[in-house]
């Protein structure tokens, strides 16, 4: 062990333990980017001010898209969480494991620009409205969901127990989503679609301000889209790394 | 003409733009936190299993 100490491993050597990147993948890890700066342009100098709001409305072209970033990974957990429970194939965990982290930065992202947004909106950074709470909820139900993770040594008990709890904490995804639209006592606004609620703070016409539409589609495509598919490939590549590493030593152990 | 970084007293519209700031600035460490704590893990899981290997052939 000390002869091997004292040989530390060259950047070669690392890199040749990685497996090869798919050309898709690169593409996506180009494309991302490229995306994300059109839709910042966008955003921030093609979209007029909207004029009750000032600029900080302009965190809408984010907010929004990176919500259904999030959920399009969450979906992806369950999808895992289903997968795995059928096949008990561990591909299906790794997806699950991907759609909660990338889920959980892009819900991030979304409850903290929110709170940007409010607070010159709203005169709060913070108030626990029914939307706001569900998302709390909702954020600190998948952070719980890593918690378990690393909380369980065995594998086969981790990525069963893991999948039951990925597809039951969807449920947190689909309160906060629908929560504007059947209860009339929140202040958050919902700008797209119909709506129920009475006493919404901060709301605007998406049509009266020009360029909104274009900003919020071309918004959807890094946010919603590219992000989580790219960065969710990556921590897939990352997880099957880390379960080769986990079979080398395990194998090293039982010499 | 997009009126961004311009006062409110140009403009009537009021001036929010730090807020933008703000948030420009989480978004901008939320994804450099996660994108380098990916890079972190594969490095050192690349190096475990470079290790592991050199280990097996010993």
């Amino acid at each position: 062990m000390t002869a091997v100490k004292s040989m530390p491993l060259s950047r070669t050597d690392a890199v040749a333990a990685a497996p090869a990147r798919p050309r898709l993948l690169t593409i996506l890890t180009i494309a991302t980017p490229i995306a994300l700066v059109i839709s910042l342009y966008v955003a921030l100098f093609v979209a007029r001010t909207e004029v009750d709001q000032g600029d900080v409305q302009r965190l809408f072209y984010i907010h929004l898209p990176a919500f259904f970033g999030g959920f399009f990974a969450f979906t992806a957990t369950v999808v895992g969480g289903i997968a795995y429970l059928r096949t008990r194939n561990a591909k299906w965990d790794r997806l699950a494991v991907a759609g909660v982290e990338v889920g959980l930065a892009l819900s991030l992202i979304n409850l903290l620009t929110g709170m940007f947004w409010a607070r010159p909106i709203w005169n709060t950074w913070w108030t626990w409205d029914p939307r706001l709470t569900a998302e709390a909820i909702m954020v600190l139900t998948y952070f719980a969901y890593l918690m378990l993770r690393a909380g369980i040594d065995n594998a086969d008990t981790r990525r069963r127990f893991a999948a039951i709890y990925g597809v039951l904490a969807f449920v947190t995804v689909i309160i906060t989503l629908v929560i504007t639209r059947i209860r009339p006592d929140t202040i958050h606004p919902v700008v797209v679609g119909p709506s129920i609620q009475t006493e919404a703070q901060g709301m605007f016409d998406i049509q009266a301000t020009e360029g909104v539409r274009l900003a919020l589609y071309t918004g959807f495509v890094p946010w919603a889209v590219l992000i989580p598919v790219t960065l969710m490939w990556y921590r897939v590549r990352l997880e099957a790394m880390a379960e080769r590493a986990a079979l080398l030593k395990s194998r090293l152990l039982e010499r | 003409m997009p009126i961004l970084f311009q006062t409110a007293e140009a403009t009537g519209i009021p001036y929010t733009a730090d807020y933008l700031y703000g948030g420009l600035a989480v978004i901008a460490v939320i994804m450099l936190v996660f994108i380098g704590s990916l890079y972190l893990r594969f490095q050192n899981v690349r190096k475990d299993i470079a290790l592991a290997e050199q280990l097996s052939e010993e």
